[in-house]
């Protein structure tokens, strides 16, 4: 993915759309407009790192709506709510819904342009990390029901002995299912896997 | 007629009826014998002067034949004392005396023939002696011969010299006849005696040669004439013997006799008074002139024999009364010789008379009195009393009959009126007749009478009675009827009958009998009831005392005997309540009452009384008290005091509640008066509702306010009029109920305010809002527009148009922040979260649009799932939110003037997480152009709308966490849908 991030603009106003497309593109931002959260969804393509502006007010679903329906998904996705009129209680919800950020109209440009650069940051970063996970989940469902018991032995820190004692089997064999658990996952060491496993245990518990 | 003219006639006629030998002369004989008895000859003289005719016959006509002679003298005697015996018959009427029986005797003697004739041939001796004659002594003719001897052989031997003297003495000397009485024996032995009469035949030289006579049996004669004797002896010993004075008197008043009763009666000595006169007997000279001149006329006038009253002096001079009783005496020429006459001593009679004439005058008024009694009660009884002959006329009868006849109740009779022409009735004709035909009286009870005169007098009843009256002989004369007028007896009776019925049924239906124990002989009545109550045959009915006792309940029956025993000895009634366990198990309860009634010497003689079967009415009692305790119970558990205040205000009676505390205890109000114990407003405003109901008869409600406890209690009292013009208030502690209406109220008005004020501040923020998109339109313009100019420097005026964009953009942020300040000045009301039960929400919703629910006639329906979990939420702010949505709807649908709306209100859980709430309404739905807008500010299909109410819902809703939406209907109408976040499960 070497697109640059986008900032994709959910907002039924035609004014505020057209303003910021102007603001945006003038800092040099990639934007892409919608005027419903139902047109988003139909359109969008999840790779696409970036992050929204939401709307909070509009008819049909509302940006809150769409907040979570996009919470929801595994693509992380990055989003700033915009609203016209702000208080404790939306901003709080917006947050509970896993908005990045919360931004009220009107609002200072220099603020806007900041804030989205941030989120977009925070976009890339995690995807990245998503990604990441997902290749490592690729790798792993490569591996044989034995050999991610095996693994997950490994990574308490098990020795070959034990583990084998423990499921019965030899010591060659476990050792056998060592080399071939960190072929598949690429790893040349064991402290790497053990690392890498870690991380990505982290990842899924954070998921 | 004289004897000799008698004699001359008699011979006349036997001359001539022997001459014309004929049987009889009709007639004749008998004629002259009534004329003999018409001349008053004696029958004795009669007799002798038949006899002295035929023997003149007999010797005037010797050349008579025997036969000739003997029939005709025969028939002669019989027929002449015939005629003079009718005469006397018929003269005197008086019974035959013994010398009429004689007579008659006598007649009959010579009617069948008792004379015999005989013819001595002196020379030849030949005695031709009548066949009539033998017959008459017993013989045939052939028995006795024809010769002297023979004859003489039947003369009795005492007369035979007799006889035979004089037989010879006739034929001796110059008479020609003779006559002379013999006996003559009949064959069987008796004597009978005969009169012999003859006659001497002699020839040319006087020499008698023949003798003819004739034998008459004089038996009889003979008897009579000593009868006659006898009877004149017996007469004259009776003259002698009775007790009455008998004197005959000449006409000159000279005593020609005078038994001998008179002499004793008048005290002189036997036979002193012949000769002397009668007139010395009268005391006084007035006398003797009364006595003669009564005695001349008498004479004088051939006036019939009166008994004459008058006194007479004994030789002592002792005056007496006496009655003479008298007749003429009369010689042979039936002329007045001299006066018989019967004397008696009145004087005992007098006094008699004088005892008798007191008695009867005593009688008379006794009669008379009685008589006036019998009429009093004749006329005056109420029995109607007729009388009636043996035929059913109707003789007479009392007032009370006549009085009722003409009231038209019984049939009406004039004397002399058949009873049967007036009152036909076959029947009772046969009962009239049965009782003279048996003499025994007939009596019928209640028998009822028709006026068939008068149909409107309706049915009488009349006991009545016939009963026979007989005269002196036994046989029935008359009969006596009777009627007695039983009407309102019957109907009385009727009366009796059906009021015994009803209170046989009245005591069936109290289940109430009555009993009687006679206990000197134990017998005990029962009324049927009884047998009812106890299940007890009336043939097995076996009643006593102990009998009684063994179905009493066994734990009952000391106290019932002793309660007997009691009366019996004390007071002589009781009064108890018992159970009774009959034979068929069957348990009752019985009330019994009874009376105890003492003899003389205080010993019960007998009780009577009444048991009532109260099984039913012990139930009833026992229900009643159970609900009463119920109900006392009930009261006592309602929370309302009751105060019984009388017309003064006094506090009479206290019913406590259950929860509430009367201010002050009841011990320091009763008995007081309310404004003696009630701080003054209240106490006033008591007494003014008092009055109030009193006045009106309603009910008055008022509240007020006490301290009880420091604490102020709030309450309602309601008051009226009770009984007996008493004042019930019932007290009702609504210190709660005022509060909640308080915080209700309060709730509302927050509401109202919150809703005024988030109207406004929603309002505030659709302003905002919608100033804020051309706002940070217009700034985020101005922004890119610096941008661009610093990243090309060189454009024209880059200086001076950057700091006019740079105005403008400040510009706007300074218009944001102004309606940022703007909209804070219009605080909305801090959001309360906590747990919220929308139903409860709904309800209090509903409660304020209930004005208008009411007055468009909207159906409310509400749906809840169960187990709708609370959710998180500020209720206040939710409660708008269904306000808002109610309203609209209500709105809608009465703008639409929909005929039967409908507002629908569910609650669901479609997922754990959220709760669904729908507000539905079959109105006219939302018109598709506005589908898509109404949620926008300022956006209304309302006339006066301000288009904010669904803005806000949503903005709640959102705020919440929620979503809130207009959802589709399945009929026309317009529904909406929010959700709100589920709170974690609580249980409520």
């Amino acid at each position: 993915m070497t697109e640059d991030p986008t900032v994709f603009v959910v907002d039924d106003d035609q004014i505020i759309r057209d303003s910021l497309a102007t603001l945006l593109s003038t800092a040099k931002i990639r934007t892409e407009m919608y005027s419903d959260a139902l047109e988003f969804l139909d359109r969008f393509d999840p790779e696409r790192a970036g992050c929204l502006l939401l709307d909070v007010r509009m008819p049909g679903m509302s940006g809150l709506e769409l907040q979570r329906h996009l919470s929801k998904m595994e693509v992380p996705m990055t989003t700033i709510i915009l609203t016209g009129h702000a208080d404790v209680s939306m901003a709080v919800g917006a947050m509970k819904t896993g908005a990045a950020d919360f931004i009220e109209k009107p609002f200072r440009a220099d603020d806007l342009i900041r804030r989205v650069r941030q989120a977009m940051g925070q976009n890339i970063e995690a995807r990245r990390i998503w990604n990441r996970k997902r290749e490592l989940q690729g790798r792993v469902d490569t591996l044989t029901p034995r050999e991610k018991t095996v693994l997950a032995l490994i990574i308490e820190g098990n020795p070959t002995k034990t583990i084998a004692s423990q499921l019965g089997t030899s010591f060659n064999t476990v050792r056998n299912q060592r080399t071939s658990i960190m072929r598949k996952m690429d790893t040349e060491s064991v402290v790497d896997l053990v690392r890498i496993m870690t991380a990505f245990g982290e990842q899924a518990e954070k998921n | 007629m004289t004897v000799q003219e008698c004699r001359d006639a008699f011979f006349e006629l036997l001359r001539h009826n022997v001459a014309a030998a004929q049987s009889r002369v009709p007639d004749g004989f008998a004629n002259l014998g009534r004329q003999a008895a018409n001349a008053g000859l004696g029958l004795i003289d009669v007799v002798q002067l038949c006899e002295e005719v035929q023997a003149r016959l007999g010797r005037e006509q010797p050349d008579l034949t025997l036969d000739q002679f003997a029939k005709g003298a025969a028939n002669s005697m019989s027929e002449t004392l015939a005629g003079y015996y009718s005469v006397v018959r018929e003269a005197t009427a008086i019974p035959p005396d013994p010398l009429h029986d004689i007579a008659r005797q006598y007649t009959a003697t010579a009617m069948s023939h008792q004379i015999g004739v005989w013819d001595w041939d002196l020379q030849t001796n030949d005695l031709i002696i009548d066949p009539s004659l033998k017959e008459m002594l017993g013989y045939q003719d052939h028995e006795i011969a024809n010769r002297l001897e023979a004859w003489s052989e039947l003369v009795h031997p005492d007369d035979r010299d007799r006889t035979r003297m004089q037989s010879q003495a006739s034929l001796g000397s110059d008479d020609r006849s003779f006559e002379f009485e013999q006996r003559l024996l009949h064959k069987k032995g008796q004597a009978f005696w005969f009169v012999c009469r003859g006659r001497t035949i002699r020839d040319e030289n006087g020499v008698a040669v023949r003798l003819l006579g004739t034998n008459t049996n004089v038996t009889a004669a003979r008897l009579v004439a000593q009868e006659i004797r006898e009877g004149v002896d017996r007469y004259r010993a009776l003259i002698e013997t009775v007790p009455y004075g008998i004197q005959e008197v000449s006409l000159e008043w000279v005593v020609l006799y005078c038994n001998s009763a008179c002499d004793r009666m008048l005290g002189y000595q036997r036979g002193e008074r012949i000769g002397r006169s009668v007139l010395d007997l009268l005391p006084t000279p007035e006398e003797v002139d009364v006595f003669c001149q009564y005695f001349q006329v008498s004479i004088d006038e051939q006036l019939p024999p009166q008994p004459l009253i008058t006194q007479h002096q004994t030789a002592n001079g002792r005056i007496f009364d006496v009655q003479i009783d008298w007749d003429y005496k009369r010689d042979a020429n039936r002329d007045i010789v001299g006066i018989i006459s019967v004397t008696t001593d009145i004087t005992e009679r007098r006094r008699y008379e004088e005892t008798l004439r007191t008695a009867r005058d005593e009688l008379e008024r006794r009669v008379v009195e009685r008589t006036a009694e019998l009429e009093a009660i004749f006329d005056n009884t109420q029995f109607l009393i007729a009388y009636l002959d043996a035929e059913f006329n109707f003789l007479t009868a009392n007032r009370a009959w006549s009085d009722a006849s003409v009231a038209g109740t019984c049939p009406r009779f004039a004397t002399g009126q058949n009873f049967f022409d007036v009152y036909p009735d076959d029947e009772l004709r046969t009962v009239f007749q049965s009782v003279i035909a048996s003499s025994e009286p007939h009596s019928e009870w209640a028998k009822p009478f028709i006026n068939s005169l008068d149909a409107e007098q309706g049915t009488a009843y009349w006991n009545w009675t016939l009963a026979p009256v007989k005269g002196r002989t036994g046989n029935v004369v008359g009969l006596v009827m009777t009627l007695l007028d039983v009407t309102h007896r019957v109907l009385a009776d009727e009366t009796i009958r059906k009021s015994e019925e009803r209170l046989q049924a009245a005591q069936e239906m109290a289940h109430l009998g009555n009993w009687d124990w006679n206990l000197e002989t134990s017998h005990i009545d029962w009324s049927d009831e009884m047998f009812r109550i106890f299940e007890v045959d009336v043939e097995r009915f076996n009643g006593s005392f102990l009998r009684f006792l063994e179905v009493v309940h066994p734990d009952d029956r000391k106290v019932v005997s002793d309660t007997f025993a009691n009366a019996m000895e004390n007071n002589g009634r009781y009064s108890i309540d018992y159970r009774v366990v009959l034979d068929s198990g069957v348990e009752k309860f019985l009330h019994g009452q009874a009376q105890v009634t003492f003899d003389e010497s205080g010993k019960a003689a007998s009780i009577s009384g009444t048991t009532q079967d109260v099984t039913e009415r012990k139930q009833a009692e026992e229900e009643l008290r159970q609900s009463e305790s119920m109900q006392r119970a009930l009261l006592e558990a309602i929370p309302d005091m009751i105060f019984r205040v009388g017309q003064d205000g006094t506090l009479l009676d206290f019913i406590p509640a259950a929860d509430t505390r009367p201010y002050l205890p009841p011990s320091d109000f009763l008995g007081k008066k309310m404004e003696d114990v009630l701080p003054h407003d209240v106490g006033r405003l008591c007494a003014e509702s008092h009055l109030r109901a009193a006045e009106t008869g309603e009910v008055q409600v008022i509240e007020y306010r006490l301290d009880v406890d420091g604490t102020p209690h709030d309450y309602e009292a309601r008051s009226l009029v009770g009984a007996k013009d008493d004042i019930l208030s019932i007290v009702r502690d609504v210190s709660a109920e005022r509060q909640a209406e308080e915080r209700s109220r309060r709730h509302r008005d927050e509401l109202a305010h919150v809703t005024r004020l988030s109207t406004m501040g929603e309002m505030a923020t659709g302003i905002a809002h919608e100033l804020n998109q051309p706002i940070s339109g217009i700034a985020s313009y101005a922004a890119a527009c610096l941008m661009m100019l610093e990243s090309a420097p060189g454009t024209p005026h880059a200086e001076k148009i950057s700091e006019i964009v740079g105005k403008i953009e400040a510009q706007a942020l300074r218009a944001g922040e102004i309606v940022r300040r703007m909209r804070k000045l219009v605080v909305r009301r801090a959001s309360m979260y906590h747990a919220v039960d929308l139903l409860d929400a709904i309800r209090e919703v509903l409660a304020l649009v209930d004005s208008d629910v009411a007055q468009t006639g909207v159906e409310i329906r509400i749906a809840v799932s169960d187990n709708v979990p609370c959710v998180l939420a500020d209720r206040i702010q939710i409660e708008q939110v269904i306000l808002n949505l109610v309203r609209n709807a209500i709105e809608v649908m009465d703008a639409a003037r929909i005929p039967e709306p409908v507002l629908e209100i569910s609650v669901s859980v479609p997922t754990d997480e959220m709760v669904n709430v729908e507000v539905a309404d079959n109105g006219p739905g939302i018109a598709s152009a506005d589908v898509g807008r109404i949620f926008e500010q300022f956006y209304s299909t309302k006339n006066n709308g301000m288009g904010m109410g669904l803005s806000i819902s949503r903005t709640i809703i959102e705020a919440h966490g929620g979503c809130l939406y207009m959802g589709n209907t399945a009929a026309s109408g317009t529904m909406f849908r929010f959700t709100l976040p589920v709170i974690e499960r609580m249980s409520m």
